[in-house]
């Protein structure tokens, strides 16, 4: 539960088109029991010369993210950066990080993991968004990195329910329950093309360093990392249910989406009416590598 | 209190009868698939007439003196914005016909009215703004930016406040009315829905579907000062009233398809009611005696008696029916 609120006395539309002069009122007015620093974030997003359709995607969720982040983050005195940013000025930019830094790029399983240890030093957070690897979750885990892409063993246990002309994403653009229409429309017209498991995992990672940076009990990269691995954390991901990230590795718990060409609509995995009354924790954690499984020891 | 399997099958079976509900008034019921209005006598428990709208009709209000029902119509969003005919439609309730259609911001979805009718606060949920629109005139006369994809909204009984809720951001906007603007914003538990505050004024309760909780609010600290969640987090709770006397909050949980009663000082579940599948707007009787709940995948309206938490009928409406509201007599 939190307390944290905003009275804002310029949150009309003239101040909030005048985006840096709100922020600025705002910051000066935000208050959570007592004085404490405004809720910000800089998010940093790799270039890459190669380009895929995979990080196409994944950097139009994470442009769109960026863009709710900030607007939401705005109204409670907090402000959310993007800075696009070529891997190799990755650890000279590390360094000199003040607020709270939340890492998204790679996608290749070398590039996911060379992320996560860019600077070993400087405190970040790195969201995988891309990289399936089961290793990243396991032999490789890393307390900063925290993986909103499904690991190969979701993917599998998803997949094992379907015939093979089956695909697995952790979105479809024709979800319509609890907010899915609505997240499908705003991407849509933002970028005139459906929005994908790539697009919803880049947006989701922003969503959650920035829900987190509002509610995390400190303002620090170790808050932050805190609260995105509490069992009581759950975020809204237009999934329908609350979602959080598995304490043992860091991993997403989140429904999957199952399609064919012979289904118009995609199979929910695990399914949204399965035991209605037991903690969503409980349902999501039926796919994926289980507490016992799991071979992630993190490093402190 | 969950009912047992027995006794919800007598309920249901009385009411399959047309067991009468015991109130003089009329519901009116927004069916958001269906585009029409579903008029019941109360006092018969039956449909006694239809009224088509427009295009998609979701949240629904009525003035105070109960002439007038007032209901959010909003094109299908595939509909390009320059055809849109999205309105708040007036409804006379003396006639049952649609009178008149106050254009309205984007996208009209939930909206409140103020107790002296004068002006209605309807959320845009795509544009992310809320549109004040003076009822004489017809124009809007302010838009506010609230939080992304906003949705309940709710007038403060003493006419003072507007809070609205955003799903995407996890906000209350709070609107002061005499100043015309927002002046705070409370950040509550994910994807918050409904709102309603106390008849005194002093408290607001919010309801967060993914939250899984409800949430009270102390209106003049704006601090909150509980949640609490239904079903232990999985109850998904929209719809959301308190009770004339300020005792008990109804909250209609979709996915539990059951009303939670909330004591409305703790927030302490002090009883469950099973309805229909998908229960999302709830109305009360002025008296508070008697609850009707729509129940959006069972196409039908429940009524509960609030004394002793009974369904006592099940009437079927149009199709996914959306909000509605209690018009007593003249």
């Amino acid at each position: 539960m939190t307390g944290l609120r905003n009275e804002c006395d310029n949150c009309d539309r003239r101040h909030f088109l005048r985006v840096s002069a709100c922020a600025a009122l705002a910051v000066g007015r935000w208050s959570r029991f007592g004085v404490r620093a405004p809720p910000n974030l800089v998010v940093l997003l790799t270039t890459t010369t190669h380009g895929t359709a995979r990080t196409t995607s994944r950097d139009l969720g994470v442009t769109m993210g960026f863009e709710e982040a900030a607007r939401s983050s705005r109204l409670f005195g907090g402000e959310v950066r993007l800075e696009r940013i070529a891997p190799e000025q990755l650890a000279r930019r590390l360094a000199r990080g003040t607020s709270n830094v939340g890492l998204i790029g790679g996608e290749t399983t070398a590039e996911c993991l060379a992320l996560a240890s860019a600077a070993p030093h400087s405190p970040y957070i790195y969201m995988n968004t891309l990289c399936a690897a089961d290793d990243l979750r396991g032999r490789d885990c890393r307390r900063q990195m925290f993986h909103v892409a499904a690991s190969e063993r979701m993917l599998a246990d998803a997949r094992a329910t379907a015939d093979e002309s089956t695909t697995v994403a952790a979105w479809d653009a024709s979800l319509q329950a609890f907010g899915a229409d609505t997240l499908n429309q705003r991407f849509r017209a933002r970028f005139s093309r459906p929005m994908d498991g790539d697009a919803w995992a880049g947006w989701f990672a922003v969503k959650a360093l920035a829900e987190g940076t509002l509610r995390a009990p400190r303002p620090s990269t170790a808050g932050l990392i805190a609260y995105l691995e509490a069992d009581h954390t759950g975020i809204d991901g237009h999934k329908g249910r609350p979602l959080s990230f598995r304490s043992w590795d860091h991993q997403l718990r989140q429904p999957l989406y199952l399609s064919s060409p012979a289904r118009p609509t995609p199979i929910e995995v695990p399914h949204a009416s399965a035991d209605s009354s037991r903690d969503s924790r409980d349902v999501l954690d039926t796919i994926g590598a289980t507490r016992t499984t799991s071979t992630c020891h993190f490093p402190e | 209190m969950k009912l047992p399997p027995t006794v919800a099958f007598l309920l249901i079976a009385s009411a399959a009868r047309g067991q009468t509900t015991g109130q003089s008034g009329l519901i009116f019921v927004s069916n958001e698939a269906g585009h029409s209005i579903s008029v019941i006598d109360a006092r018969t428990g039956r449909v006694e007439s239809t009224i088509p709208v427009p295009s998609r009709p979701r949240g629904i209000q009525a003035t105070r003196d109960g002439k007038f029902v007032f209901v959010a119509v909003s094109e299908d969003t595939l509909v390009r914005v320059a055809r849109r005919r999205d309105a708040i439609a007036v409804i006379d309730v003396a006639t049952r016909r649609v009178v008149r259609e106050l254009k309205s911001g984007t996208d009209p979805e939930q909206f409140a009215v103020t107790p002296n009718a004068a002006v209605i606060y309807a959320s845009n949920e795509d544009a992310g703004t809320v549109s004040a629109i003076d009822v004489r005139s017809g124009k809007i006369s302010s838009t506010a930016v609230v939080g992304i994809e906003p949705e309940g909204v709710a007038v403060s009984p003493d006419g003072r406040w507007v809070y609205i809720t955003a799903e995407t951001s996890n906000s209350i906007s709070v609107i002061d009315v005499a100043r015309k603007k927002v002046v705070a914003n409370l950040l509550v538990d994910a994807r918050p829905r409904g709102v309603a505050f106390s008849p005194d004024s002093r408290r607001a309760y919010v309801t967060a579907e993914i939250g899984g909780s409800v949430t009270m609010i102390d209106v003049a600290t704006r601090e909150i000062l509980t949640s609490q969640p239904l079903d232990g987090g999985e109850a998904k709770p929209v719809g959301i009233i308190v009770s004339p006397d300020g005792r008990r909050v109804y909250v209609a949980c979709g996915r539990s398809n059951a009303v939670a009663v909330l004591d409305a000082q703790t927030l302490k579940p002090v009883a469950r009611v099973s309805v229909g599948r998908r229960p999302w707007g709830v109305t009360l009787t002025p008296n508070g005696d008697m609850l009707y709940v729509a129940n959006g995948l069972s196409n039908s309206v429940s009524a509960v008696d609030t004394k002793t938490l009974a369904v006592t009928a099940t009437i079927p409406v149009g199709a996914k029916p959306w909000g509605l509201v209690f018009v007593g007599k003249p």
